[in-house]
């Protein structure tokens, strides 16, 4: 009787220590995924602000506007760390 | 019509051909991808040296007279076709290379072919290495020339406008550098300049080694750019007379104790350091150091000169990496 009161125990708290560990693993694989979504949404609003300015991010697309509506080229490369 | 690419690995190099050490530069260009300019660029001292707002919107001006009064006046495209730094343009959505390793990997390439030379580690050399440094803010006008340069003896002046170099329009600082490292290793490269509303022609003759340019701040070349270590204290001018030393020449002296790898090359304790490949320099002992990581390459070997007890000594040391 001691004896299974003893082994339920110990049961329990291996239980209880791989709910934890899931739980842990959970929230951080929360913050990591919520970090890169951000970043993302960081990296694409900055892709849009400069949509909004006149800028194109597609070079053959604006090739072919260019040489739709007769104007130059002004191409920008800068290296997005 | 503007366009903003944040990633130059995908694009042909043949066309995007620029100094892959800057993480920004400009092109302008007709519909077809004729070159009319380009800008951007840097020197040692600062990544802002050599561009401003202003500076491109008086490119940008510059350009925009060329489409609409000069349409065929751009810089030759490079030859043989389309050239991608990855087989077949093939990369996708991959990670994406920072232009200094497309820089480091077109190197290795000359290096497999058996291409390359030591001339290409000088690539978009200054304009002041032929005599004449630009406006920042006017950026195809002269600011200054440098006496008894090649621009000096090409004829030209404070305030001249230059058109060409070579086959390049130039409309900036970044066109200069461009015409610059096309220019041969050693011979003559025509200049055309504007003074007065006249063009005016000219030659700047490029003796060996014109190329040679500042490397430290270039990412690509790190591994090429040695370790200097030779530590010393400047001497006194008093020291200096005293042992019959010019007041403004190099001369420092080694410490009482050297380490083991300077005695291993042969310098000793307290010997007096003059000067590089037989000549005396007018640098203090922590300028020497700049002066061989910035004019040597890793794999030379330079022979120092020393005062050992009255006597000259040369001590050759091959130059390690960093």
């Amino acid at each position: 009787m001691k004896r299974d009161v003893l082994e339920r125990g110990v049961l329990e708290r291996a239980g209880l220590n791989a709910l934890k560990g899931l739980l842990t693993g959970l929230i951080l694989w929360n913050v990591v995924a919520g970090s890169v979504v951000l970043a993302q949404r960081g990296r694409g609003r900055e892709m849009d602000d400069s949509s909004q300015y006149g800028w194109h991010a597609n070079y053959q697309e604006a090739k072919a506007l260019a040489k739709k509506s007769g104007l130059p080229l002004m191409v920008v490369i800068r290296c997005v760390p | 019509m503007r366009v903003r690419l944040p990633r130059i690995d995908t694009f042909d190099l043949n066309l995007f051909e620029f100094d892959y050490d800057l993480t920004f530069a400009v092109f302008f260009m007709d519909s077809n991808e004729r070159i009319y300019a380009r800008y951007g660029g840097r020197d040692a001292e600062n990544a802002d040296n050599r561009q401003s707002l202003e500076g491109l919107r008086q490119t940008m001006l510059s350009v925009l007279q060329t489409h609409k009064t000069e349409k065929n006046r751009v810089a030759p495209r490079t030859t043989g076709g389309p050239k991608f730094i990855r087989e077949g343009n093939q990369m996708g959505g991959g990670r994406c290379m920072h232009c200094h390793d497309i820089k480091e990997q077109l190197n290795r390439q000359l290096v497999a072919q058996g291409d390359w030379d030591r001339d290409q580690v000088w690539r978009y050399p200054l304009p002041e290495n032929v005599g004449f440094r630009l406006f920042v803010d006017k950026p195809n006008t002269v600011e200054r020339v440098i006496a008894n340069s090649p621009a000096e003896k090409a004829g030209l002046l404070p305030g001249d406008r230059i058109r060409q170099m070579g086959a390049i329009p130039i409309h900036s600082f970044a066109d200069a550098q461009t015409a610059l490292d096309r220019a041969p290793v050693s011979g003559t490269l025509p200049i055309v300049y504007r003074r007065s509303g006249k063009d005016q022609t000219g030659t700047l003759e490029l003796a060996e080694g014109w190329r040679k340019t500042d490397l430290t701040w270039r990412t690509s070349m790190r591994r090429m750019i040695p370790r200097f270590s030779l530590p010393g204290k400047d001497l006194t001018s008093e020291e200096k007379k005293a042992l019959g030393f010019a007041s403004s020449a190099m001369a420092y002296r080694l410490a009482d104790t050297v380490s083991q790898r300077l005695k291993d090359l042969g310098f000793e304790p307290r010997d007096i350091v003059l000067g590089i490949e037989g000549k005396t320099l007018k640098l203090s002992a922590s300028e020497f150091v700049g002066f061989v990581e910035r004019e040597y390459l890793v794999g030379d070997t330079v022979r120092v000169l020393v005062n050992r007890n009255g006597r000259s000594v040369v001590v050759p040391m091959a130059l390690a990496n960093r």
